[in-house]
């Protein structure tokens, strides 16, 4: 795949924030939409309760609202999926990783689907409906996870060489962190939304029954996974590696706990008092919370992955390395100055003492003695007391002699 | 009174967590959080620009189980002539000048009961940035590993090296 | 000397420089940069070997200090040296104990009008001490020097410096001064020196008295010698005492004659031989009449026995005979010993098997005499300055009363390594740096030079002897060859080697140098006059009972007794760690109806002390023991004649109180209980295990880690428990714990006596089983089997349940009750190859471990595998038997295959099917 230039990564890690935030939005409301619509439809059935039959089908009316969504979804992740593959380039991300992902996103998306055409149905009935479901919203949550290790995983560069050898290690406490924290965020997100929707409705005395029901359920859902969140949070910074961590690290999960405290108070006033809190400050609370979860990972990554742009140069580099064509003598020359000008400078004068000896008392030695002097350049030996020892500079044989070509020509000249 | 009760119940249950939290992130930085370096080294000059191997100062990297602080001679034998003006080589050349050693700050440190070689490992083979990272790169060095027992197992699985518990932990 | 030859001098010696330990808070959780780069050669982070020589007893063995990043951390004996040949005595170990002692002086003190003691400076130190020269010259008062033996240069710049300055050199002081011994030789031959004993040529030793394993002059250097002389079939070994040592305890025989009736032995061992008419009749005629059935009333052994000794010594080809320790050490201890010069004249072994030649450099010892002069002289009130190291006033016997009598000279001067209470007799104090802190030279033994370099650099503010005595005399203004005593030796070592000499000295860390034979002729006449005015006295009537004051192993004459170590490890004998005891025999206790830790009451005279009972099966009924070390305030009288200490009370009292005593007793039994953990020689079948299986079978691939211990060799003298300890950081716990069975040691030694009180000693550690209870019953899996045999204890994993120690048949785990913590600066002996264990582990041997990973480190940068020998545990390289061999069992060549596979072969418990990987070879 051709490399993009290193200017655009900016760019690329300004998308990755967004378009993780917006999948994990996303993500979040569709998991704990399906999640609460399979609880409200399992009860509908053992009650017989149409009300309950009539939430289930709004709720996913809802989540699911229609197949082209859907596929944007399915897109959205693929984008996602390939932005962290440009930007950090870990080298587990091979095509069978990211087939098998997309794959199964993709077959969850669809067994969603068709459950929420089989609860559309007049008469749903028997556990059809509830394993298709259940099936869809497993998948899904299996995906997360995967995704969520993966997330952990970006963090550990030092297990990527050995991933290939033993795929176990891709599972961390970290990435059941992410995924328990995944899911404290999608049960307060779904459970505002429905209290928003609440809130939106014209005339809110006149709210359909069932939408009051499925409001109320929402808040009850809500708190709960705001209860959870903190638990969820103080995990994730147990488990994530020392390397990732930073005084921000801390300091934003701080800020989540802080708004995180404030929902259930608006949420426990909401559900014991009636309306008092509109779902507007909720709602934004637990995006927000979102937001600092997702800049915390992202800033997490580039703590550990400060080299990550340099990986990112190395690669365009030997992308664009054109094979040289023969050098003739005057080349080897010119070549020979370049790499004298850039690595023995430093130390040497042709003149003066600097680290190393002045060049024109010891080149002499070398006079019609190229490959000697080759050979010194390559491996040195301390051979005067009075200087401190030449390191190997690690030249390549064609550079080696490059430099000893030019060193005795500059010697002839003077 | 029952609603004040539980209110207060959901904020000591989340101010538990701040405080958590909180401790962990003091843990962090008092001990887990490395200071400053006494001089400002630029690996990224000497291992990156120049290319010096890593054993022109870290002499013992092939022969000992540590890798060996360059000696503060070492620093001068070039810097006497080079960069002098520079306010880092100035705080080099008093600290040698005054015979004292430099407390360098410890980035990579394994526990006491842990056996490691780094000469082992160099002559198996393993190149520095393996565990160091690309320290060529690096303008202060970072820790950019965990250098916890299970990566070392993963690489040891990897390459047939010994798993015995005695190979390492003593 | 020139300077360009001191440079090179310096080359030759300094092949390592000392680095200054870094060891300071600062650098916790740092790196430490060095200024200039160390020495080729000195590997930061790995162990550096240098030379130095043991000062913990005059013996001299040669050490090799192993040093990590500025410390000392473990003493070895050093192999090649002639006296100890890689072997070190349980001191040699404690050595380091020493060292880093909490009790170290750390710099120069003297004693303020109030009796306090004020640090000062060297420089105030040496002007005092040059002043008080001064003024007691003016004054008419002589000043002193005493010492304890010293050799080589040091002795030779003691001598100068005593010109020099008008000062007196007293004799050197010992209380093991060998005096009766060298007086008897310089009767006899004109010789008032130690010969050196040649057990490893004799075919038949008959030691009387003389505890070789202990104390007596070279304690290693003789096991090494009777490691040797027992693999030679013929070999012989009787050893006649009143009492019970541990040497006693190893030979072949041991006979027990009356308290006191060694010359009556030797008298009739003289006359049984005479026949042969060796010795001037003379001669003969001034030796007591001694019939055989006299002989035998008066020593209580058998007629027939003493019948056959005489004729076992008449037939034999290379007959020794040693006299000394509680033989000499009594009011007939002269007599005993030109008699049994006398003998060993008769029996031709003077001049090869007691070589005079290689004499052990007692020449400038002097006895108790001089002591007693001493006093003299400071009651007196003539004298002025006294520079005198501590010992004289820790160990000379009470009656002396030198510790008050000393208060009376103008000016004390003390050169301690500690500040104990020895040391606090002294208005000056000057801290003297240990052994391997200090340049020095020692020749423990004609022939030989031993070589003494700081191996670390001095931990506190002080200086060898060597370095104040010049100091005093730079500051007297006399010039000096040399500004420092390091200048002094190099100077001395100039003059008398040449540049291959000085290389080999400095590389071996000794250097052996030819001996001049010695003429020997026997002075019949002055020997006659001598014998004749000693009578037989009639000990028979001594009352019994009789105290017997013996030296201990473990403090050597109290000079070690202040080490924690030593107290630790426990008396090989009676097993007991802390504390002081009186062993009687278990007719004696039966008698009195006493048992062990029972309070006795022990009076002479108006003199008593309270000691509990340690029962010691094969002690003689008429005879009580106790540690002479433990006791200096006895009332111990002084032979007039030779100037020797004796060291037995007759006619004692004794009075049982009604308490007992806490004394912290290591062996469970002094019996095996019919277990055969030693089994008899004659009773050879191994009884067959169980054939059921209850466990995993282990692979191993390589290497299969097996250790086997000879029990013919071991002399049970505990060297290699001491090494252990030191090497694998496990904890000195103290009495308490020690009361509540909560040692820590790694590995022990077992003393068993059998029926007729025959002790026989076995090595007891972790036997490494192949099928070993302790590991199933893990929950955790700390305990597990590695693919070398190891019998693996994982710290990490331990959560401290016991149930390994529980199911362990041989009792070797070891449980941390505490989080022990080392008194500063002890810590500093730790072996960084090695964790420390927190409270609540369990932990136990690990046949050393950190040795084979360093092995196999040096194997692998030279591709081949570990060859045999080159793992060398810390027990069998301190053995100085070399009873313990260590190996790869999978490698049929190596010694402990071949061991292994001995007739004499066996495992402990073999019949429960543990599988040991411990092999033990049964005597005979």
């Amino acid at each position: 795949m051709p490399l993009l230039p290193p200017e655009y990564l900016p760019l690329f890690k300004a998308w990755l924030v967004v378009g993780q935030l917006l999948q994990l939005l996303w993500a979040a409301v569709m998991v704990g939409g399906v999640l609460l619509s399979l609880f409200v439809f399992l009860q509908a059935q053992r009650y017989r309760d149409p009300l309950r039959l009539r939430s289930a089908r709004d709720l996913l009316a809802r989540v699911l609202a229609n197949k082209l969504l859907g596929l944007l979804f399915w897109l959205l992740a693929a984008l996602n999926l390939f932005a962290v593959h440009w930007v950090y380039r870990p080298p587990f991300f091979t095509p069978p990783f990211w087939m098998a992902m997309l794959v199964l996103l993709a077959v969850a998306l669809l067994l969603l689907f068709l459950y929420r055409q089989l609860i559309d149905r007049q008469q749903p009935g028997g556990v059809v409906p509830l394993a298709v479901g259940a099936a869809g919203l497993g998948l899904l949550l299996g995906v997360l996870s995967l995704l969520a290790c993966g997330g952990a995983a970006l963090l550990k560069p030092e297990y990527w060489p050995h991933l290939q050898h033993n795929p176990l290690l891709f599972l961390s406490w970290n990435g059941l962190a992410r995924f328990l924290l995944v899911l404290c965020l999608a049960l307060p997100l779904t459970g505002t939304l429905l209290l928003l929707r609440a809130d939106l409705a014209a005339r809110p005395k006149q709210l359909p029954d069932y939408q009051h029901y499925l409001s109320r359920r929402g808040g009850v859902l809500a708190l709960l996974g705001g209860l959870l969140l903190p638990a969820g949070l103080v995990f994730d910074l147990l488990t994530l590696p020392l390397i990732a961590r930073s005084l921000v690290g801390f300091l934003l999960p701080m800020v989540s706990l802080s708004l995180a405290l404030l929902l259930c108070l608006g949420l426990c006033r909401r559900l014991l008092e009636g309306q008092s809190p509109r779902g507007e400050p909720l709602l934004a609370a637990v995006v927000f919370i979102c937001l600092l979860i997702g800049l915390g990972d992202f800033l997490a990554r580039e703590q550990v992955l400060a080299d990550g742009s340099a990986i990112w140069q190395q690669a365009y580099a030997a992308d664009q390395i054109a094979p040289e064509s023969a050098a003739p003598d005057q080349q080897l020359l010119v070549r020979g100055e370049q790499i004298f000008q850039s690595r023995c400078t430093l130390c040497h004068r042709f003149d003066s003492r600097l680290v190393g000896p002045p060049l024109g008392e010891v080149l002499p030695n070398y006079r019609g003695r190229s490959e000697a002097l080759q050979q010194f350049i390559r491996q040195p030996v301390k051979r005067n007391p009075d200087y401190p020892e030449m390191p190997n500079l690690g030249l390549q044989q064609d550079e080696a002699a490059a430099v000893a070509a030019y060193l005795l020509e500059r010697l002839k000249q003077n | 009174m029952y609603r004040l009760l539980l209110n207060l119940g959901i904020v000591g249950y989340f101010g538990l967590f701040l405080l958590v939290t909180g401790g962990l992130a003091a843990y962090w930085a008092i001990y887990q959080q490395t200071a400053e370096q006494p001089i400002a080294f630029p690996h990224r000059v000497h291992a990156g620009q120049l290319q010096l191997p890593c054993n022109f100062c870290h002499r013992y990297v092939e022969q000992a189980r540590q890798a060996g602080i360059p000696s503060l001679s070492r620093c001068m034998d070039c810097h006497r002539s080079i960069a002098t003006e520079r306010s880092e080589i100035k705080k080099l050349t008093r600290y040698f000048e005054a015979g004292q050693p430099v407390y360098w700050e410890r980035l990579h440190q394994l526990p006491d009961f842990i056996y490691f070689s780094h000469k082992r490992h160099i002559k198996g083979e393993i190149p520095c940035a393996a565990c160091h990272g690309e320290v060529t790169r690096m303008e202060v060095v970072r820790r950019v590993r965990s250098l916890e027992m299970g990566w070392c197992l993963a690489c040891h699985r990897e390459r047939g090296a010994a798993t015995d518990c005695t190979t390492c932990h003593k | 000397m020139e300077r360009r030859d001191f440079l090179q001098l310096l080359g030759i010696f300094s092949g390592a420089a000392i680095l200054p330990g870094c060891g300071d808070k600062r650098s916790a959780g740092k790196l430490v940069s060095y200024l200039v780069p160390p020495d080729e050669g000195v590997l930061p982070g790995e162990a550096l070997y240098l030379p130095s020589t043991c000062g913990e007893c005059p013996a001299g063995c040669g050490l090799t200090v192993r040093v990590r990043e500025g410390r000392a951390v473990k003493l070895e004996g050093r192999p090649g040296h002639p006296i100890n040949d890689g072997g070190l005595c349980m001191r040699g170990q404690a050595a380091l104990w020493r060292l880093y002692h909490p009790k170290r002086l750390q710099r120069p003190m003297l004693r303020d009008a109030e009796g306090q003691y004020q640090p000062i400076s060297w420089d105030e130190a040496l002007s005092l001490v040059v002043e008080g020269l001064r003024q007691a010259r003016q004054q008419g008062r002589a000043n002193l020097l005493l010492s304890g033996r010293t050799t080589g240069t040091l002795a030779e710049l003691q001598r100068r410096f005593c010109r020099q300055l008008e000062v007196e050199q007293l004799p050197q002081f010992e209380i093991f001064s060998h005096a009766a011994l060298r007086r008897a030789y310089g009767t006899l031959f004109g010789q008032a020196e130690l010969p050196h004993y040649r057990i490893d040529r004799a075919d038949l030793l008959l030691s009387l008295g003389a505890d070789l394993f202990e104390t007596f002059v070279s304690p290693v250097d003789y096991a090494r010698q009777f490691s040797r002389a027992i693999k030679q079939d013929d070999f012989q070994w009787i050893h006649v005492e009143p009492h019970y040592s541990l040497t006693g305890a190893n030979a072949s025989e041991r006979l027990v004659l009356s308290p006191g009736s060694e010359a009556a032995l030797l008298s009739f061992l003289l006359r049984w031989n005479d026949s042969k008419g060796r010795l001037p009749t003379q001669l003969m005629a001034a030796v007591p009449a001694a019939s055989a059935t006299e002989t035998a009333r008066i020593t209580g052994l058998p007629q027939e026995r003493l019948e056959q000794l005489a004729e076992q010594l008449r037939l034999a080809e290379r007959p020794l005979l040693i006299v000394g320790g509680i033989a000499t050490a009594q009011a007939q201890g002269l007599q005993v010993a030109l008699l049994a010069g006398l003998l060993q004249q008769q029996l031709g072994m003077v001049g090869e098997l007691v070589d005079f030649a290689r004499a052990e450099g007692y020449g400038s010892v002097g006895s108790l005499h001089d002591l007693e002069r001493l006093a003299e002289r400071l009651e007196q009130d003539r004298v002025g300055v006294l520079i005198s190291d501590a010992a004289p006033l820790a160990q000379a016997p009470g009656t002396l009363e030198l510790k008050r009598k000393i208060k009376r000279a103008g000016l004390r001067v003390g050169l301690c390594e500690l500040f104990d209470d020895a040391a606090q007799q002294f208005d000056l104090l000057l801290p003297i740096s240990h052994p391997i802190e200090s340049w020095g030279d020692a020749a423990p033994r004609r022939g030989l030079l031993s070589l003494l370099k700081p191996a670390i650099a001095p931990l506190y503010d002080s200086r060898s002897a060597g370095e104040v005595l010049l100091g005093i005399m730079h500051r007297s203004g006399k010039e000096e060859p040399g500004q420092t005593y390091q200048e002094y030796l190099f100077n001395a070592w100039h003059r008398r080697f040449d540049q291959q000499q000085l290389r080999q000295f400095s590389e071996q860390g000794f250097l052996t140098l030819p001996v001049a034979a010695v003429p020997l002729r026997l002075k019949a006449e002055p020997a006659a006059r001598q014998l004749a005015v000693e009578e037989v006295a009639e000990v028979v009537s001594a009352a019994a009972p009789h105290l017997i004051l013996t030296p201990s192993i473990r403090s050597f004459d109290g000079r070690s007794s202040d080490l924690p170590l030593l107290s630790e490890l426990p008396d090989p004998l009676s097993s007991v760690s802390y504390g002081r005891w009186l062993s009687i025999a278990p007719a004696t206790a039966q008698q009195l109806q006493l048992q062990d830790r029972d309070l006795l009451r022990v009076s002479v005279g108006n003199w008593s002390a309270e000691l509990p009972v340690r029962l010691q099966p094969g002690l003689a009924a008429s005879v009580l023991m106790v540690q002479g070390d433990l006791l200096s305030e006895a009332p111990l009288p002084i032979d007039s004649r030779s100037g020797e200490l004796i060291r037995r009370l007759d006619g004692v009292r004794l009075e049982k109180l009604g308490d007992a005593a806490e004394l912290p007793i290591l062996s469970g039994s002094s019996s095996q209980q019919g277990r055969g953990l030693i089994p008899d020689p004659v009773h050879t079948e191994e009884p067959s295990p169980d054939e059921t299986r209850f466990y995993r079978a282990h692979p191993h691939k390589d290497y299969r880690w097996a250790m086997a211990i000879n029990l013919e060799l071991c002399i049970g003298c505990g060297a290699c428990a001491a090494a252990c300890y030191a090497e694998n950081n496990v904890p000195v716990v103290g009495r308490q714990d020690h009361l509540q069975g909560r040692e820590m040691s790694w590995l022990r030694i077992e003393p068993f006596y059998d029926d007729a009180g025959r002790a026989s000693f076995i090595p007891m550690l972790c036997q490494h089983c192949h099928n070993a209870p302790c590991e199933p019953v893990c929950p955790v899996y700390a305990a597990y089997h590695n693919a070398e045999g190891l019998n693996v204890q994982v710290y990490q994993r331990c959560v401290g349940t016991r149930y390994c120690s529980n199911n362990c048949p041989y009792k070797v785990r070891r449980f941390n009750w505490w989080q022990h913590r080392w008194q500063a600066p002890l810590e500093q002996m730790h072996n960084p190859d090695l964790s420390l264990r927190d409270r609540g582990i369990m932990e136990k041997c690990t046949f050393c471990v950190q040795r084979i990973r360093q092995a196999r480190d040096r194997a692998q940068d030279e591709q081949r595998p570990i060859e045999d020998g080159e793992v060398l545990t810390a027990c069998g390289q301190s053995c100085p038997t070399g009873a313990i061999v260590f190996g790869n069992l999978l490698d049929e060549s190596s010694t402990v295959y071949r061991l292994a596979h001995s007739k004499r072969a066996y495992r402990v418990f073999a019949d429960l099917g543990t599988e040991p990987s411990i092999y033990y070879l049964r005597k005979g």
